[in-house]
């Protein structure tokens, strides 16, 4: 445990100014490039009076200029924990001043909106600490930030818990050590990371101790299980070696970045230099590295993964990347996204998705790579609610759709129909665009066993099915375990959509046209079915599709020599 | 170089013309006594001389000195020209009924080919990377490597790929790939199916590489020899396994004798360099050097990320070595299980067992050495390789 004392970039915020002079915390003032320590009479020349390294407006001959500002800091603050705006003009100083001389760094928000740039996700995924000027801007923040976001304690001095080193993962007999890499992963409360979760969590118990697994993440994770690792995204300043320096490479990756971000999100794609820095100070060996999306930029971590530990790769996408029909891309952008989605799969073993339509999409020349399919599914190890359970206390009847929306199968025909209807429609996660209908009851995010108990009082889950039909969302697995009944609402032939292909005859689920005539229609005559039958649901657990992926990882981990038989029978001769 | 001091190759080229020539082998790479590159075809133009045609190889090449225009190399008239002048061989080439024959030919040369020369015969060689998405030897950089080359990289493929493309697509043009894999992975990088090709491998020399029955005796004299210019040869893979095996009861029963030379050699080799049973030379081999060194070892590791053919590996075959190789890349094309120990790709683990499986089963080496040496003799022999092209070369007179 170390002390720290937060030094606050303010930008002049009246707001955060008071708030840190409250705490006792030191202030930088900035008038154009020159720094003054409120409070005294200390200044400083910066080379520039901003830095944003993702532009390339980092140019290696203000090197020195810069560790002179660090030095200055560090000349009049004991331990400085440098605390910036995520949009600030100088978030890329604290980004470089952890990334390249081990300074930590927290987070000031007010009740400003703010820009989610390279910068930004990268300064609030790895902040040690965030402080808040507005508690409804800060309620506001935390419902829709991915992540968890400690507070700095309302002290002088904070305390930053040092993270326990995780032992070395070393190779063991009739063991396959495995490296599950998720950006996101542990304690978010995004639905993509129950996938990996579950894997880090259950890949022992469901091969019986053959395969033991490693994550690694980007986003914080108090308390974290023994076996994972937390190395934070520090964004663009992960291209800066320990003192500063930049190399040709690190120029070069800034400027791909820069032009991949015109195309499609970047978040991580800096972060596998941050992993290649830890892991290479450390003597690990994975057989197997899953590396698993969204976010997909660091997919290129597979590239670092074969030539450290020669180990066999498996890119998890999940859903599509690329050719994802939710994505408009202009073609420049298109073919931005499908060169790099082509160029992380040649350093893949095999690509995972969870289901066949999302396989027909993935961009790949890589015909050693095979793709597999490894469904999601519902988490079986989760205390889930019974599914006899007493549904909806009054006559009415309770929709709900849990989980993100899209424009592709836009939610304004259910909207319409369920304001005509005598039924209520529960959405959690973000907000439906429902305009005050008053039978649209939005609720925000909720942790996952909050978030069970409120959807096992539902009569009927709804999902939606594109015209393209390639998606089979969890929350559906979810529905299933729960035993609602489903609604799908659909755009194209549900026969053709990956959604039947996964349920079949599944009892309880309702294809219905994304029509709010249709949608009416259905309301008008839909009679709940309780589905208290365990076997509904039992074929589409987590625990079924991870058994598939424990079949492919010991295929791929396994460095036997097995002689054929061409061999073997001249043996015998 | 100026505009005007290129044009003196010129006459050079005239000259040889007015000789009728069977055929004419353009090329940005050939063999000297002093530089290496393009040996693949120096042995093919040797072999078409033998079997009596008459020819010439124009050697392009962005940097020709002026002294060094006309050469005679082991009999074979040899003309080098500026790139820049390519224009003038073509337009001179169109003037003549010599086949034309056109190996890793660069994108300048296979558009000036069809907009010059449309409709005429041609026979274009493509070896590997000339058709081949630089991305597919990924591991042969880092990761900040490939931050930096990525945007030469891409304009290198467009460029090709461009020039490939119109290629691919002309039937008049005979396109040949050392082997199917390679015409596979081209069509998809390039983007555009075939028209008109052949798949004829590199001519593995058989009486050269002459083939002795390896005896069990032999399973512990193991040699390693390859080029260590990039990752993708693999020769990591068997130092790892090596180094692997070096804890293991028996391994100093064993004998490694590891030669080669390129920019890896050191690094690569300094994980076994200290132990006893291994010797270690970083030198060039000359073929005869290649041919001495098989023959004083039983077992040959040929590890591999990534070859169009594995030529090495043929030349180790046909003297009848035990090899252990990776089933990558075309190399499943010119072996099978009984000719060859696989090991599985990238894993010095699984090559290390594949390894200690053979010297624990030396009963193997005679089968695996009396296979291999008839395999390639079959598939990559003079009738398979050389005469096929001799045979094509024909049909590409006008």
């Amino acid at each position: 445990m170390t002390l720290y004392t937060p030094v606050v970039f303010s930008n002049q915020d009246p707001d955060i100014e008071r708030a840190a002079m409250a705490r006792g915390w030191r202030v930088v003032e900035q008038e154009s490039v020159m720094l003054r320590l409120i409070g005294t009479r200390e200044t400083m020349q910066m080379p520039t009076s901003h830095m944003n390294i993702q532009v390339g407006a980092f140019e290696p001959a203000h090197v020195p200029g810069w560790n002179a500002v660090i030095a200055w800091l560090r000349r009049h603050v004991a331990n400085p924990l440098l605390v910036m705006g995520p949009n600030h003009g100088l978030t890329d100083l604290a980004l470089w001043a952890h990334a390249a001389h081990g300074i930590p760094h927290g987070a000031w928000l007010t009740n400003q909106i703010v820009s989610l740039t390279s910068s930004a996700l990268a300064l609030l995924s790895s902040a040690s600490g965030v402080v808040f000027t507005d508690s409804k801007a800060e309620a506001t923040f935390r419902a829709s930030w991915p992540t968890p976001l400690p507070s700095f304690q309302d002290s002088p001095l904070v305390e930053l818990v040092d993270q326990p080193a995780v032992p070395p993962a070393l190779r063991t007999p009739g063991v396959t050590r495995v490296l599950l890499v998720g950006y996101y992963a542990g304690p978010s409360p995004t639905v993509g990371v129950q996938r990996i979760n579950y894997w880090f969590n259950n890949l022992a118990r469901l091969s019986e101790g053959r395969v033991q697994a490693d994550l690694v993440m980007a986003t914080a994770w108090p308390d974290a299980p023994e076996r994972a690792h937390v190395v934070p995204d520090m964004g663009p300043a992960e291209v800066f070696q320990p003192g500063g320096a930049i190399e040709p490479w690190g120029l070069a990756h800034v400027k791909n970045t820069d032009e991949a971000s015109k195309a499609y999100s970047v978040t991580g794609g800096y972060w596998p230099f941050a992993l290649q820095r830890y892991f290479d100070a450390r003597e690990d060996e994975y057989d197997v590295v899953i590396i698993s999306g969204n976010p997909f930029s660091y997919f290129e971590f597979a590239r670092y993964a074969k030539q450290r530990w020669y180990a066999a790769t498996i890119l998890d996408y999940r859903d599509p990347f690329s050719r994802s029909p939710r994505l408009e891309l202009t073609p420049e952008q298109l073919e931005r996204a499908t060169h790099d989605e082509a160029t992380w799969n040649f350093a893949a073993d095999m690509i995972t998705v969870v289901n066949s339509a999302c396989a027909e999409l993935v961009v790949s020349k890589n015909a050693q790579a095979e793709i597999e399919i490894i469904p999601n599914g519902w988490d079986d190890t989760s205390n889930l609610p019974g599914r006899n359970e007493e549904r909806a206390p009054h006559g009415q009847i309770r929709l709900t759709h849990a989980g993100q929306w899209y424009e592709i199968t836009h939610p304004a025909d259910l909207i319409e129909a369920v304001a005509a209807a005598d039924v209520t429609l529960h959405q959690f996660g973000p907000d439906l665009p429902s305009d005050g209908v008053p039978n649209v009851l939005n609720h925000g995010r909720r942790g996952r066993t909050q978030l069970y108990g409120e959807l096992a009082t539902m009569h009927c889950g709804v999902t939606f099915s594109s015209a393209q039909g390639f998606e089979t969302p969890t929350k559906v697995f979810d529905y299933l375990a729960l035993g609602l009944d489903i609604l799908v609402l659909h755009d194209g032939a549900p026969a053709d959509s990956a959604l039947h292909a996964l349920l079949g005859d599944t009892e309880g689920i309702h294809w219905v046209e994304n029509d709010v005539t249709k949608i009416t229609e259905f309301l008008s005559e839909y009679q709940p079915t309780a589905h208290t039958d365990p076997a509904r649901a039992e074929r589409f657990s987590r625990a079924a599709a991870t058994r598939k992926l424990i079949s492919h990882i010991e295929k791929l981990g396994d460095h036997s020599y097995f002689p054929p038989a061409a061999l073997t029978v001249n043996v015998a001769i | 170089m100026t505009a005007q001091q290129v044009e003196f190759p010129l006459a050079v080229l005239d000259e040889y013309l007015a000789s009728s020539p069977d055929f004419v082998v353009l090329t940005p790479a050939y063999p000297r006594s002093w530089a290496t590159g393009g040996e693949f075809i120096r042995t093919r133009v040797l072999a078409y001389a033998a079997a009596g045609l008459n020819g010439f190889v124009v050697h392009y090449s962005p940097n020709v000195d002026a002294d060094d225009v006309r050469a005679v190399e082991s009999g074979i008239p040899l003309v080098r020209v500026p790139t820049q002048l390519l224009p003038a061989v073509v337009e001179a080439l169109g003037r003549t009924d010599a086949a034309i024959v056109c190996h890793s030919p660069v994108p300048e040369l296979q558009h000036l080919l069809l907009d010059e020369l449309p409709g005429r015969p041609v026979g274009a060689w493509f070896h590997g990377y000339e058709v081949r998405d630089t991305r597919r030897l990924h591991g042969n950089v880092s990761m900040g490597e490939a931050a930096q080359i990525r945007e030469a990289h891409t304009a290198v493929n467009a460029s090709r790929f461009e020039a490939a493309g119109r290629l691919f697509a002309n039937p008049h043009v005979t396109k040949v790939f050392v082997s199917d894999f390679q015409r596979r992975t081209s069509e998809t990088d390039v983007g555009t199916a075939v028209e008109n090709f052949e798949v004829i491998p590199n001519f593995i020399d058989g009486e050269f590489f002459a083939a002795r029955v390896r005896q069990p005796a032999e399973a512990n004299r193991i040699l390693l020899m390859r080029g260590f210019a990039q990752r993708n040869y693999g020769n990591d893979i068997a130092l790892q396994a090596i180094s692997h095996l070096s804890r293991r009861e028996g391994f100093a029963d064993l004998h490694f004798t590891i030669r080669g030379f390129g920019r890896l050699f050191d690094g690569e080799t300094a994980r076994v360099a200290a132990l006893p049973n291994v010797d270690i030379h970083r030198r060039y081999s000359s073929p005869a050097e290649m041919a001495i060194a098989h023959y004083e070892h039983g077992v040959f590791l040929c590890p591999s990320r990534y070859d169009t053919q594995g030529v090495m590996l043929g030349e180790a075959m046909a003297s009848g070595m035990a090899c252990i190789t990776n089933p990558v890349a075309a190399i499943p094309e010119f072996t099978d299980e009984a000719s060859v120990v696989f090991a599985k790709p990238d894993d010095p683990w699984a090559f290390a067992e594949a390894l200690w499986y053979l010297v624990h089963h030396p009963e193997l080496l005679p089968q695996l050495s009396t296979e291999a040496a008839r395999r390639v003799r079959e598939q990559c022999g003079h009738a398979n390789t050389i005469g096929r092209e001799i045979s094509l070369i024909e049909r590409l007179r006008p």
